[in-house]
């Protein structure tokens, strides 16, 4: 008797369980998650005025899904990417600036939205390019970091 | 004893059943009370009128929140946390006054039939249901305004327009918009702004960027999606708005404008027409009642009825940069304010009295000079490449010879949309031409809706008597049905030719159908040694049928709008034609080595008509361009002195006018050659150039943030039929 009064409240939790899962559950179930990089540009003391990088992302782990600009100020636009060179986990973004007042040191220039199609990702952001107002090349370096999940 | 163990058990057996039953029961209301969560919705807009208003929680809208009635898809009954009466109390009001572990069921039966939606994944299923009072307030709805600046260099125009979205109602939803651009509108930038926050779209293939968008959408992300439904129609989806809040959508694109006769033409649409769609149509742009069941394929456009109304207005400002001294200004449609900044320039902005979003709106100016000097404009791109566009206006000595004989066929639209002011038009036009025609022209005319009918089996000769029986025919032609073009195009292009005489074609329509694929392949398939002339008339017609069937016909398109005179649009159809054109044209580049040019066989050159050509160079240099052409049988040449050195390399939209042009070209062609790899082709350049076209689309998502619940309920936004267009014989109930 009692083994079966056990087995009934066994049920009765198993089916309601699986009746609250059900409910809550999301209709569509997520494929992948996404998540975003921001990428960043460190001129040393010079101004910073126009750059270009690349963004590339190993083993197609992430595919770009918007391009958000930087911290406020001069490259707080999202900047323009390379559209004959994107590919499905490959970006060249940049953008220039024409204000007067221009960052220096380390700058986050860009949020890159991705989807993220593997765990296990690994990204590297490669400078082509940094410039000065006039036109001349800075020694700059650039980087990347992924940002927390939402 | 057999017997008590019996009992025990089936005792026991009905305790768990009924223990199982009680969870089922307690997890599905879990599932109904939370509104977000549940797949399938549909919005009672009705609803919004008669329920007592919720705030918005996060309170950045001013103005009551109208709430969202859940109804379950397929039933007409719904399960929803909010009385069925008409004053339903507050929800919140009701549900303070029960203690935390009891519930709140209220058995509700919907207002109107629920529908099954389409399918939960695709972007658009649900429906704004109903508004069936008539209510003088206008009603909510996700898009509250519409933002263009547009800024024209020569013969190029630059245009941004802002869709400024938001969300009226008390529970998230997702918009979608079905909205009209012009049908060579290049689209080559996507801009999604959240408060302070812009997030540029990324161009994808369709399905890919589809499926983004539906996977951000179900993970509560903010996310937008552009895609092309026809070369002029496109659907603007963002998802996950959270109550009160707003998201701004901004597309760039370039285009080309037109000219004739001195004018040229900028040209905005507002409102996609409601479309006739025959049997069968892959793909259909359906008009429909607000309140009419979703769940049709194709692309569904709610109509607003004749006395309700939204708060979306527009509000346009254009800057014109014409390079020589304007003369004229003209807006057909709208009242504006303008300025003349210079000879050269002027500013015009669409006046705040005239706002509503249900007309094209036409710019008309006329620039100085009885003829143009060819205009060429270039780009460099940072890659190192040339491209340009050439605008060839056709040689002032066509003006001096006479014109052969003509047989010209009139094919008159009378289907339902045409009721009223575009009928008597389109009679007003052919009377003038039947008026002005020369004894040795013949004539046809030929009327269609649900079918086609001709004036007579072969052309008549142009004689006082036949002249007069075609007018009785004319004037006993009234408006109704559907419209079946692809009888007035077969009875237009497959009846005899009169051998003797060049045949034009001028189709007098709004063209408000939705297989436009069909009607342009049977125009290429039957045209022989027509050519087709169209007449677009209406307020908003559909220009990319119209000007396809021209550029596919060998002719040329001419639009008029409804307050302008048929016979003033026919009088320069007449002066037109008048005149032999160009035909065979060729093109010598004299060593300017000119790739990739589009159009790539030059159509013909009429009087009054230029025609543009976009290509690329491989070295820019000064040179004079030989086109060469038949007129009357006899060679003609004209000589086009480029001088690349007065050209700035600057001239922005060349490349991106360059690749739609490509991708016009590509499509005309896939229309009639189905089994090519053209469908690659045309992804491939609008990719590399960052184009919306069919097979390719803008996505953007907010990744860093995510709105609570999946994702929220589609509410289509409701348009006006356009001015001039009676409702009740367009529109499906």
């Amino acid at each position: 008797m009692r083994r079966m009064l056990t087995g009934t409240v066994v049920l009765f939790l198993v089916c309601f369980a699986s009746a609250r899962e059900s409910a809550t559950s999301p209709s569509t179930t997520p494929t992948s998650s996404f998540g975003y990089v921001d990428l960043f540009v460190d001129s040393g003391a010079k101004p910073l005025a126009a750059y270009q990088i690349e963004l590339v992302i190993s083993n197609n782990a992430a595919q770009v899904v918007g391009i958000e600009g930087g911290d406020a100020g001069a490259f707080s636009e999202p900047p323009y990417y390379d559209p004959a060179a994107m590919s499905q986990s490959r970006v060249i973004v940049a953008a220039f600036s024409t204000r007067t007042e221009l960052p220096s040191h380390k700058l986050r220039i860009a949020r890159v939205h991705l989807q993220f199609h593997a765990s296990d990702r690994h990204y590297e952001a490669k400078l082509i390019t940094a410039a000065t107002t006039d036109g001349t090349r800075i020694d700059a370096s650039a980087s990347v970091s992924e940002g927390a999940q939402p | 004893m057999k017997s008590h163990h019996l009992f025990k058990r089936v005792l026991l057996a009905s305790l768990t059943l009924s223990l199982c039953l009680l969870a089922i029961v307690i997890g599905c209301s879990q599932a109904i009370r939370p509104q977000p969560q549940a797949a399938d919705r549909s919005i009672d807009s009705a609803s919004q009128h008669h329920q007592q208003a919720r705030p918005a929680p996060s309170a950045v809208a001013p103005a009551p929140a109208p709430a969202i009635t859940e109804s379950v898809t397929g039933s007409a009954n719904s399960l929803t946390p909010e009385s069925h009466k008409e004053s339903r109390p507050d929800p919140d009001t009701l549900t303070s006054s029960l203690a935390p572990e009891d519930e709140l069921w209220v058995i509700q039966k919907s207002p109107m039939t629920a529908c099954p939606a389409p399918e939960d994944s695709v972007p658009g299923a649900g429906a704004l249901l109903a508004n069936t009072s008539q209510s003088k307030e206008p009603l909510p709805i996700p898009l509250k305004h519409t933002d263009v600046k547009a800024s024209i260099a020569g013969y190029i125009a630059t245009v941004d327009v802002t869709q400024q979205y938001h969300n009226p109602f008390s529970e998230k939803i997702e918009a979608v918009y079905v909205f009209p651009l012009p049908a060579n509108a290049a689209v080559n930038d996507f801009l999604m702004t959240i408060g302070t926050r812009k997030i540029r779209g990324i161009i994808r293939e369709r399905a890919e960027a589809e499926k983004i968008y539906r996977e951000a959408r179900s993970q509560g992300h903010v996310a937008s999606l552009l895609t092309q439904e026809r070369p002029n129609i496109f659907t603007q989806s963002v998802a996950n708005i959270e109550p009160g809040k707003e998201i701004d959508i901004n597309i760039k694109y370039f285009h080309t404008l037109s000219y004739a006769d001195g004018w040229y033409e900028y040209h905005f649409p507002m409102v996609v027409g409601p479309r006739f769609n025959p049997p069968e149509t892959p793909d259909p742009i359906t008009p429909k009642a607000l309140e009419s069941p979703v769940g049709t394929p194709g692309t569904q456009i709610p109509y607003l009825k004749p006395a309700e109304r939204t708060g979306h207005d527009i509000s346009l400002a254009l800057h014109v940069d014409a390079g020589v001294a304007i003369e004229d200004l003209q807006s057909i449609n709208h009242r504006v304010e303008s300025k003349r900044n210079s000879a050269t320039s002027a500013d015009i902005k669409l006046a705040s009295d005239d706002s509503i979003p249900n007309k094209d709106f036409v710019l008309r100016y006329k620039v100085a000079g009885g003829t143009l000097k060819s205009a060429l404009m270039t780009q460099r791109t940072e890659k190192g490449e040339n491209y340009f566009t050439l605008m060839v206006y056709p040689p002032e000595s066509l003006n001096d010879l006479p014109r052969q004989p003509l047989e010209m066929v009139f094919t008159l639209d009378v289907s339902g949309s045409m009721d009223g002011a575009p009928l008597e038009q389109s009679k007003s036009a052919i009377r003038y031409a039947l008026s002005h025609m020369r004894p040795d022209d013949t004539f046809q005319i030929i009327r269609f809706a649900n079918g086609a009918e001709r004036l007579s089996p072969q052309s008549l000769p142009a004689t006082q008597n036949n002249i007069r029986q075609a007018l009785t025919f004319i004037e006993s032609t009234s408006a109704g049905g559907g419209t079946s073009m692809i009888e007035g195009i077969r009875a237009s292009l497959n009846f005899p030719h009169d051998e003797q005489r060049l045949r034009f074609v001028s189709f007098l329509t709004d063209g408000y159908i939705g297989n436009e694929a069909e009607i342009l392949r049977e125009v290429h398939t039957s045209l022989g040694p027509s050519r087709i002339f169209s007449f677009g008339v209406g307020s908003s017609t559909n220009r990319y049928l119209l000007d396809t069937m021209a550029r596919l016909g060998k002719g040329a398109v001419a639009y008029l709008a409804l307050n302008e005179k048929g016979e003033d649009v026919m009088s320069h159809f007449f002066d037109r034609i008048s005149h032999p054109a160009l035909t065979n044209v060729s093109i010598d580049w004299n060593g300017l080595d000119a790739t990739d040019v589009y159009p790539s066989s030059a159509p013909d050159l009429f009087v009054g008509r230029p025609i543009i050509l976009t290509g690329k160079l491989k070295e820019a240099k000064d040179t004079t361009i030989r086109l060469t052409g038949k007129v009357g049988g006899q060679t003609k040449e004209i000589q086009i002195p480029v001088r690349l050195s007065d050209s700035s390399n600057a001239n922005p939209g060349v490349t991106a006018v360059w690749a739609r042009m490509k991708i016009a070209q590509l499509s005309d062609r896939s229309l009639y050659e189905p089994a090519s790899d053209l469908p690659a082709q045309i992804r491939q350049v609008a990719l590399d150039h960052n184009l919306v076209s069919q097979f390719t689309s803008f996505v953007a998502v907010d990744s860093s943030s995510r709105t609570a619940g999946d994702h929220g309920t589609s509410v289509a936004v409701p348009v006006p039929v356009p001015a001039g267009v009676r409702y009740e014989t367009t529109v499906r109930e």
